[in-house]
C-alpha cells in the first residue's frame, strides 16, 4: 500500500506532550472543580493534584511556545493553514457537517485541502481558547503564589476565574469531539489515530477520501509518498 | 466614688470631666447606657474628642488646666439664674455659717497668705463662732472614761453663727456668690476655649439637675486631679453637686474613677505616706510626740470621725497584738513616723538626688515610665545603694541603668527584681471605684518562682524579725511585736486570716465584730482598717464565699418596704462603710424625710418608721431601738458641721477653687493676676519653661488597649496589635503649620526632655482661641517606654513637670507645654 | 438549633476592641510576636483590616464637625450571608452553612485556593500563606454548642452586642431603630435584615450605612453568578456533547467507507 507522511516527527511530538498534559489537566481540574469529587480526596492529594496542573499547565504552554521560538518559520507556515480563504468545498463540507456525523452512510462530503473547514474551526477554537485558559490560569496561579508577592483585585480575579472555567467547558467539549474524530471512535475515520500516536502516515485510499485535494498534490509531487 | 457604678443608671445627667469613661473603665457605659434608655443626657467635658465624646448627647472641648474656668462659671451661671436647690444648699450644706468677718480675697489671693512661706495662715478662713460645745464625757461621749481608754483632752467645739436667710454678707453662701461675680460665660469660654454656645448648651442641661428630684451624676479621673490645683478640681465638683443637691442622692454624687484595678484598695489600706489605714492621718514625729497628742490633734470636735480614738486604739492593738496595751500607750512609740519632711513622690526623687534615700523598694510601680519628669526619676534611682523592685515584667524601673541616656558603668546600685504573681494567681480583696470590696478566687498557680506581694512581705518581715531577735539594734520591738500570725500549717501567708484581723475581732474572745460600731478606745478590740471592718463576719467560716467580701447575690430587692431596683444590690460584696453604697444618703430626701424623687427613693419616713433601699447614712436608730424622727437631717457626719461644706478650710491653697493657669501655660491668668496656685512647692528639677519657647499645650492620656506603664499590655502580642505604637494626637492645623502628616516621625520637646512618637492627624483635637489667641494642644497616651517586649517607644513622662498639687503633691501630668516638630531623616 | 444571630448597635459601642481580642483569645489565633513586626496605622483601627488570624476588627470613620467630630464605629467581621458568595465560590466544598445560619469554613477541607477571598462582596475571608488556608469568624460554633454565646457577644462590656435567634434579633434591631430616631439619629438604619437574602449578623447603624461604612444593597457579585452558572451549563454542554456523540457512533456503525461510490469524485 502507499502512504502518505501527513506529519513529522515535530508535530508528533507537540501532539504527544499536548495529549498528555491535556488530559492531565482535565483530570486535576475536575477534582477543583467538582466539590463531590474534591470532597473524596484527603486536602493532601488536592494540593498534589494542584501542583500537577500547574505542571502540566507549564507543559502544554511552553511546549508549543519553545516550539514557536525554535522554528517560527514553521509555526507560521502551519499557522497559515488555517487563514487560507473558504472555497465552496469548505462551505458546502460545513452545511453537511452535522447530517454527516448523524448518517454518514448517507451524506458524500466534498472534497477538502490539507486542513478541513471543520478541523479550522475547531483547531481555531481550541488555540484561542486555550490562550484564554493560559492568561487566566496565570493570573490564577500568580495570585497565590507566596514567592511572588501581588495582590489582583477581587473584580479581576472573578473574571479571571470564569474565563477559566468558560474556556475549559469550550475547550472540554472540543477536546471530546477531537478524540471522537480525530482518534477514529468515529467509524469513518477509523485509524486516524496513528497520524499522531503513530508514525504519521495516512494510507492514500484515506488520503484521497478526508483530504482529496492535499492528496492529489502530494501524489503528484511523490515527496512524501512511500511504499509499504 | 460617693456613689457606685450601677447607681450611674439612676442619673438624669451623667456629665464625664477629666475623664474618659467609655475608654477607661468600658463597664461604666453599660450602667450610663441603662440610665440613656431613661433618657439620660451623657455630656463629656475634654480636650479631646475621645471614645466617650463619641458616645455622647453633648460634647465641649476644653483646654487643658481650666476646669475651674468652667465650673465657676457654671456656679455663677447657677446662682444668677437661682437654678440651685435651694433647700438642699440651705438644709445640708454650710452655706449659711458665717464666716470670720476678716476673711477676704483679693486679686487670685485669699487673706493670710504668706509669700515668703508659699503658705496660707487660716486663721481668717474660720468660720465665725458663738459659744463652745465640749463634749458630753457623761453622756454620748462616755466611752473616754472606760478603764484602758488613753487618757487625753477632749475637744471643744465651737458653735458657729448662721444666717438662715442666706442674706448675710459674710455668709458663705453670699462670700460664694460674690467670688464667682467674675466668671462671667464670656471670660469662661476665653480661658477654656469651650464654644460659648456649647457651654451655655451644657451648663443649662447639667444645671436642670438642680431642680428637686433631679439628679446628676460626675465621673472624673486624673484629668481633673492631676494638676497643681487637682484637689481644688475636685472639690470644685463637690460643690457644684452641692449647689444642685445632687450629694446623697440616686444618680448623683462625685464618682472617681479610679485608675487601678485596686487602687480604692490601696488607698483604703494607705499605701500612701501621709496616712494610715482607713484615712487617718499617719503620726508625726513632731507634731505627736505622744499617743495623746495624736489623739487630741486628730480628733474632731464633732461629726463621726470623733470616733477615732477607737479606731486608732483598735488598729494599734491589732499592729502590736499583746504587746500594745494602755501602760505603754499602746505601742504608740513604735509605730513609725514622718519626720516632717516632704516624701511625697517627687520630693522622695529629690532626696534620692540628693542621698538622703538610699534605697527604693518598688511594688507593682515603675516610676522610670510613670514618674513626671521621669528621666530625672531615672537619674536619681543611679545614686541609690539599693533597689528591690517586685513585678511582674522586668519594667524600665528594674532595669534603669539600661535607659537610652544612662550610662551603666557609673552606677553602683545593687538591683534585686523579684517575681511577683498576678491579680489570679492570688486570692484577696480588692475594692472598686464604688467601694465595693469584693473577694478574689486564685485561678491558677504563679509561674516559676513567681510570688504573691503578701508572701514576699511575710518573708522579708519574718526575716528581719529573725535578725532583730539576733542582733537587736535600734527599737527592736517595733519589728519584733509586730503582729505576724497569719500563717497557714504550712507556713505559708493564709490571707483569709489576715482578712479576719483587717474586719476586726474582740481581743479577749477572738471574735469577729460585726462592724466598727462595736469598736473600742480601750484595748478591747483589735482592727486592721474600720471602714473594712463587716466584711468579713462570719465567725463559723474562714471560706471567704461565707463572707460578705464574698457574697454574690445578684439581685436588687428593698431593704425594707420600698420597691427595690435601684441598683444597690446589698448582697452582693461589702462596700464600706457599712455596706453603705451611698454615702451622705440622708440627703436624698427633705428634711420632713421625703425623697427628692419619689420615683427613685432611697429612704421614705412614713410617719413612723424609715423605709430604706440602702444602708442609712445618719441616724436612723436611737440606742432603744425606736426610729428617729426627721428631721434628723445631719446628712453629712463625718464632718465636725455635720454640713457639707461649700466653703472649706481644710484645703491648703484656699476655701474657695479659684482658677489659677497650669505652671507652664501658653496664657495669662484672666481671672486675676496670680497667675498660678500661690501654696504650691516648686523645686529647680521641675526645669519650668514659657510659651515663647514651648507654645503648645499637652496633655497624657490612657487608652483601652494598654495598661498604666505598658509593662503588662507591651508584653502581650493581642493587645500590642490593637495598638501597636506611640504616637502623637494633633490636629490637621497644627499638622498643616508643621508640615507633618500622620505616620511622620515627631519630635516633641521642652525644658526636660525630647522624644519622639508617631503622627496622628486627626479633628477630634481643634485649635483653642484663648483670650483672643490661638493655641494648639496635642496629647500622647503614656504607656509607652524603652524596655518590654513586643512594642517600645518614647516615655512621655519625660515631659511632665515634677511639680505638683498644693494639697497633695499630685503632679501636673495633665497641663504642660511643648514645642513639636517633624524629625529629619 | 434555630438560626440564630449576633445584634450589633452602634449607637451602644465605644469601640473597646474587647471583642476584637475575645475572639482571639477564644480562637487562639496568633499575633506577631516581636516589634518590628508591628504596623503603625495612623488610626486608631488596629490592624486595618481582617486577616486569617483575625477575624473581627472594629472599624473607625470620622467626620468632621464645628466641634469635635462625628466619629463612627463598626464591627467588622463576616456577616454570615443566607446567600453566601464564599459558599459558592468554594470548588472543594470546605464551606457550609449550619442550620443556626453560621457560614464555616471547614480548615480540614481548605486548600487555600483563595477563590473565597475573591468571591466575598465585603471582602472578609482572608488567606494565611504559613498554613496555606483561608480563615474568617465561625460564630463560635463550639460555644453555641455548649449553651454559651459568642465570645465577642460574651465579652461586650456596654450590650452593643446581643446575640440570639434570628427572628427576636431582627425584632430588637427593629425596636432599636425606632429608638434611635427617637433620639434624633434621623439616618439610622438596620442592616442585615434582607441583605443577601437576610444575614446573621444585624446591626443598628445609627448615623447610615455609609457614615460607618457598610455597603449598600450589597449582593453576590454577578461575574461570581455568571461563573457558577458555567458549573451547571458545562455539565449540560458535556453531556449534550456525549450525549450526541454516542448516537453519532451508534448511526456510523457498520459504515464501511468501500461500499461507497468513489466514483462520485469522478464525476465531480
Amino acid at each position: 500500500m502507499q502512504y502518505i507522511q501527513r506529519h513529522g516527527k515535530h508535530a508528533r511530538t507537540v501532539h504527544w506532550f499536548h495529549t498528555i498534559s491535556c488530559i492531565s489537566l482535565f483530570i486535576t481540574g475536575l477534582f477543583l472543580y467538582v466539590p463531590a469529587f474534591a470532597g473524596a480526596l484527603s486536602v493532601d492529594t488536592l494540593q498534589v493534584g494542584r501542583l500537577v496542573h500547574r505542571i502540566a499547565a507549564a507543559i502544554f504552554i511552553g511546549i508549543p511556545l519553545i516550539g514557536i521560538l525554535v522554528k517560527p518559520s514553521a509555526t507560521a507556515h502551519k499557522l497559515k493553514e488555517y487563514v487560507t480563504p473558504w472555497t465552496s468545498e469548505d462551505k458546502e463540507f460545513m452545511k453537511k457537517f452535522l447530517k454527516y456525523m448523524f448518517s454518514p452512510k448517507t451524506t458524500h462530503m466534498p472534497k477538502q485541502g490539507r486542513v478541513k473547514s471543520g478541523q479550522k474551526l475547531a483547531d481555531g477554537a481550541i488555540i484561542i481558547f486555550s490562550i484564554l485558559i493560559a492568561i487566566s490560569g496565570a493570573f490564577m496561579w500568580i495570585n497565590v503564589s507566596p514567592a511572588l508577592d501581588v495582590d489582583f483585585s477581587q473584580g479581576l480575579m472573578r473574571s479571571m476565574y470564569f474565563l477559566h472555567d468558560g474556556s475549559m467547558i469550550v475547550l472540554g467539549v472540543l477536546l471530546i469531539a477531537h478524540i471522537f474524530l480525530g482518534g477514529g471512535i468515529f467509524q469513518p475515520y477509523r485509524g486516524s489515530w496513528r497520524l499522531m500516536f503513530g508514525n504519521g502516515k495516512v494510507s492514500v485510499a484515506d488520503a484521497k477520501y478526508h483530504w482529496g485535494f492535499w492528496a492529489d498534490e502530494e501524489i503528484k509531487s511523490g515527496k512524501n509518498v512511500t511504499e509499504e | 466614688m460617693t456613689n457606685h457604678w450601677v447607681d450611674l443608671k439612676n442619673s438624669d445627667v451623667v456629665l464625664a470631666i477629666g475623664g474618659n469613661n467609655a475608654e477607661n473603665h468600658p463597664i461604666s457605659m453599660k450602667w450610663v447606657t441603662e440610665a440613656r434608655k431613661n433618657g439620660a443626657k451623657y455630656i463629656v467635658v475634654d480636650p479631646r474628642f475621645t471614645r466617650s465624646a463619641a458616645v455622647s448627647d453633648l460634647y465641649g472641648p476644653l483646654r487643658s488646666g481650666t476646669d475651674i474656668a468652667f465650673l465657676g462659671g457654671l456656679y455663677n451661671y447657677i446662682f444668677e439664674n437661682k437654678l440651685y436647690h435651694e433647700e438642699y444648699v440651705k438644709n445640708y450644706t454650710n452655706a449659711s455659717w458665717l464666716v470670720n468677718p476678716d476673711y477676704g480675697f483679693d486679686d487670685g489671693l485669699f487673706s493670710g497668705y504668706d509669700e515668703a512661706g508659699r503658705k496660707y495662715d487660716k486663721a481668717t478662713w474660720q468660720y465665725d463662732t458663738e459659744g463652745e460645745t465640749p463634749w458630753d464625757t457623761e453622756g454620748a461621749f462616755a466611752w473616754v472614761n472606760k478603764p484602758g481608754t488613753p487618757a487625753f483632752t477632749t475637744p471643744i467645739g465651737k458653735t458657729p453663727k448662721k444666717d438662715e436667710t442666706l442674706s448675710d454678707p459674710n455668709c458663705v453662701f453670699q462670700l460664694m456668690k460674690k467670688h464667682y461675680e467674675r466668671y462671667t460665660p464670656e471670660i469662661a469660654s476665653a480661658v477654656s476655649g469651650m464654644p460659648i454656645d456649647r457651654m451655655m448648651e451644657i451648663w443649662e442641661t447639667y444645671a436642670s439637675t438642680g431642680q428637686p428630684g433631679k439628679a446628676g451624676t460626675i465621673m472624673y479621673a486624673m484629668g481633673m486631679t492631676q494638676h497643681t490645683y487637682g484637689s481644688q478640681n475636685v472639690r470644685a465638683m463637690a460643690v457644684l453637686q452641692l449647689l444642685l443637691g445632687n450629694m446623697g442622692m440616686p444618680g448623683g454624687g462625685v464618682n472617681a474613677l479610679r485608675g487601678e484595678s485596686n487602687v480604692q484598695g490601696s488607698t483604703d489600706m494607705a499605701m500612701l505616706f501621709h496616712i494610715i489605714p482607713a484615712y487617718m492621718a499617719t503620726p508625726n514625729a513632731t507634731k505627736h510626740k505622744v499617743l495623746r497628742d495624736y489623739l487630741e490633734k486628730e480628733t474632731p470636735s464633732g461629726g463621726y470621725w470623733t470616733n477615732k480614738p477607737k479606731f486608732f486604739i483598735s488598729l494599734l492593738k491589732e499592729m502590736y497584738g499583746d504587746y500594745a496595751t494602755a501602760a505603754n500607750n499602746y505601742a504608740f512609740d513604735m509605730m513609725p513616723k514622718l519626720n516632717g519632711k516632704n516624701h511625697s513622690h517627687i520630693a522622695m526623687f529629690e532626696a534620692m538626688n540628693e542621698g538622703t534615700v538610699k534605697g527604693l523598694f518598688l511594688w507593682g510601680q515603675n516610676p522610670a515610665v510613670g514618674g513626671p519628669n521621669c528621666s530625672m526619676e531615672r537619674n536619681a534611682m543611679e545614686k541609690l545603694d539599693w533597689m528591690v523592685a517586685v513585678d511582674l515584667w522586668e519594667t524600665e524601673t528594674a532595669s534603669f541603668w539600661k535607659a537610652p541616656t544612662i550610662d551603666p558603668s557609673t552606677i553602683d546600685t545593687e538591683v534585686f527584681l523579684l517575681p511577683a504573681a498576678c491579680h489570679y494567681e492570688k486570692q484577696g480583696s480588692i475594692s472598686n471605684s464604688g467601694r465595693w470590696i469584693q473577694w478574689r478566687w486564685k485561678a491558677v498557680d504563679p509561674p516559676g518562682d513567681a510570688m504573691d506581694d503578701g508572701e514576699i512581705c511575710t518573708e522579708i518581715v519574718h526575716a528581719l524579725k529573725d535578725l532583730y531577735k539576733a542582733e537587736g539594734g535600734a527599737l527592736p520591738e517595733a519589728i519584733t511585736e509586730l503582729t505576724w500570725d497569719y500563717m497557714d500549717e504550712n507556713d505559708h501567708l493564709d490571707i483569709t486570716k489576715l482578712a479576719r484581723a483587717i474586719n476586726g475581732y474582740t481581743v479577749a474572745d477572738g471574735k469577729v465584730v460585726a462592724n466598727f460600731t462595736k469598736l473600742a478606745a480601750d484595748g478591747s478590740t483589735a482592727c486592721g482598717n474600720w471602714l473594712f471592718s463587716g466584711y468579713w463576719t462570719n465567725e463559723d467560716s474562714m471560706d471567704p464565699a461565707d463572707q460578705p467580701t464574698g457574697a454574690r447575690d445578684n439581685t436588687d430587692p428593698t431593704r425594707k418596704g420600698l420597691d427595690g431596683g435601684m441598683g444597690s444590690h446589698l448582697g452582693w460584696s461589702f462596700c464600706w462603710p457599712v455596706n453603705r453604697r451611698i454615702i451622705y444618703n440622708r440627703a436624698s430626701c427633705d428634711p420632713a424625710g421625703n425623697p427628692w424623687n419619689p420615683d427613685k427613693p432611697l429612704f421614705k419616713w412614713t410617719g413612723s418608721e424609715w423605709l430604706s433601699n440602702d444602708v442609712p447614712d445618719f441616724g436612723n436608730k436611737a440606742a432603744d431601738g425606736t426610729e428617729t424622727k426627721p428631721p434628723n437631717s445631719t446628712a453629712f457626719i463625718m464632718l465636725p458641721e455635720g454640713n457639707a461644706r461649700l466653703f472649706a478650710q481644710g484645703m491648703a491653697d484656699g476655701p474657695f477653687p479659684e482658677h489659677y493657669e497650669p505652671y507652664e501655660s501658653p496664657a495669662t491668668n484672666a481671672l486675676s493676676s496670680t497667675q498660678n496656685d500661690p501654696a504650691v512647692v516648686v523645686w529647680e528639677s521641675a526645669s519650668l519653661g514659657t510659651k515663647d519657647k514651648f507654645p503648645i499645650v499637652m496633655s497624657t492620656y490612657r487608652l483601652t488597649e494598654h495598661w498604666q506603664t505598658g509593662g503588662m499590655t507591651r508584653n502581650l502580642p493581642w493587645l500590642v496589635e490593637t495598638m501597636p505604637k506611640m504616637f502623637i494626637e494633633l490636629s490637621q492645623e497644627l499638622a498643616d503649620d508643621k508640615g507633618i502628616e500622620s505616620g511622620d516621625s515627631v519630635v516633641i520637646e521642652n525644658n526636660r526632655g525630647a522624644i519622639t512618637a508617631l503622627a496622628m492627624v486627626t479633628n477630634r483635637f481643634k485649635p483653642f482661641t484663648i483670650n483672643g489667641e490661638t493655641v494648639h494642644q496635642v496629647g500622647t497616651p503614656w504607656h509607652w517606654s524603652y524596655s518590654s517586649g513586643c512594642s517600645i517607644g518614647g516615655s512621655a513622662n519625660d515631659l511632665t513637670p515634677n511639680v505638683g498639687d498644693a494639697n497633695t503633691m499630685i503632679p501636673e501630668y495633665k497641663a504642660f507645654l511643648v514645642d513639636i516638630r517633624k524629625e529629619e531623616v | 438549633m434555630a438560626e440564630m444571630a449576633i445584634f450589633y448597635d452602634s449607637s451602644k459601642c465605644t469601640a473597646c476592641k474587647g471583642c476584637q481580642v475575645a475572639c482571639k483569645q477564644w480562637n487562639q489565633l496568633p499575633s506577631p510576636l516581636t516589634a518590628d513586626k508591628f504596623e503603625y496605622t495612623k488610626s486608631y483601627q488596629s490592624p486595618l483590616e481582617t486577616n486569617p488570624d483575625t477575624w473581627v476588627i472594629m472599624t473607625f470613620d470620622e467626620v468632621d464637625q464645628d466641634i469635635g467630630v462625628e466619629w463612627n464605629f463598626m464591627r467588622r467581621a463576616c456577616f454570615h450571608c443566607t446567600d453566601a458568595a464564599c459558599l459558592q465560590a468554594c470548588p472543594v466544598g470546605a464551606i457550609s452553612k449550619r442550620d443556626n445560619g453560621a457560614v464555616v469554613i471547614d480548615s480540614e477541607k481548605c486548600i487555600g485556593c483563595q477563590y473565597c477571598t475573591n468571591a466575598c462582596p465585603f471582602d472578609i475571608p482572608k488567606w494565611k500563606e504559613a498554613d496555606n488556608k483561608t480563615r474568617k469568624c465561625w460564630l463560635c460554633q463550639d460555644r453555641l454548642a455548649n449553651g454559651r454565646q459568642p465570645a465577642c457577644v460574651t465579652t461586650c462590656p456596654t450590650g452593643a452586642l446581643t446575640f440570639g435567634e434570628r427572628t427576636e434579633m431582627v425584632a430588637t434591631a427593629k425596636t432599636a431603630l425606632d429608638e434611635a430616631k427617637a433620639k434624633g439619629f434621623n439616618d439610622a438604619e438596620v442592616y442585615g435584615v434582607d441583605e443577601l437574602d437576610g444575614m446573621h449578623v444585624l446591626f443598628l447603624a445609627h448615623r447610615g450605612l455609609e457614615a460607618h461604612g457598610l455597603i449598600r444593597d450589597p449582593k453576590v457579585p454577578d461575574m461570581i453568578e455568571l461563573w457558577q452558572l458555567l458549573k451547571p451549563l458545562g455539565g449540560a454542554a458535556f453531556a449534550a456533547v456525549i450525549g450526541g456523540l454516542g448516537i453519532s457512533y451508534l448511526t456510523g456503525i457498520g459504515y464501511k467507507r468501500e461500499e461507497t461510490d468513489e466514483s462520485e469524485e469522478v464525476q465531480k
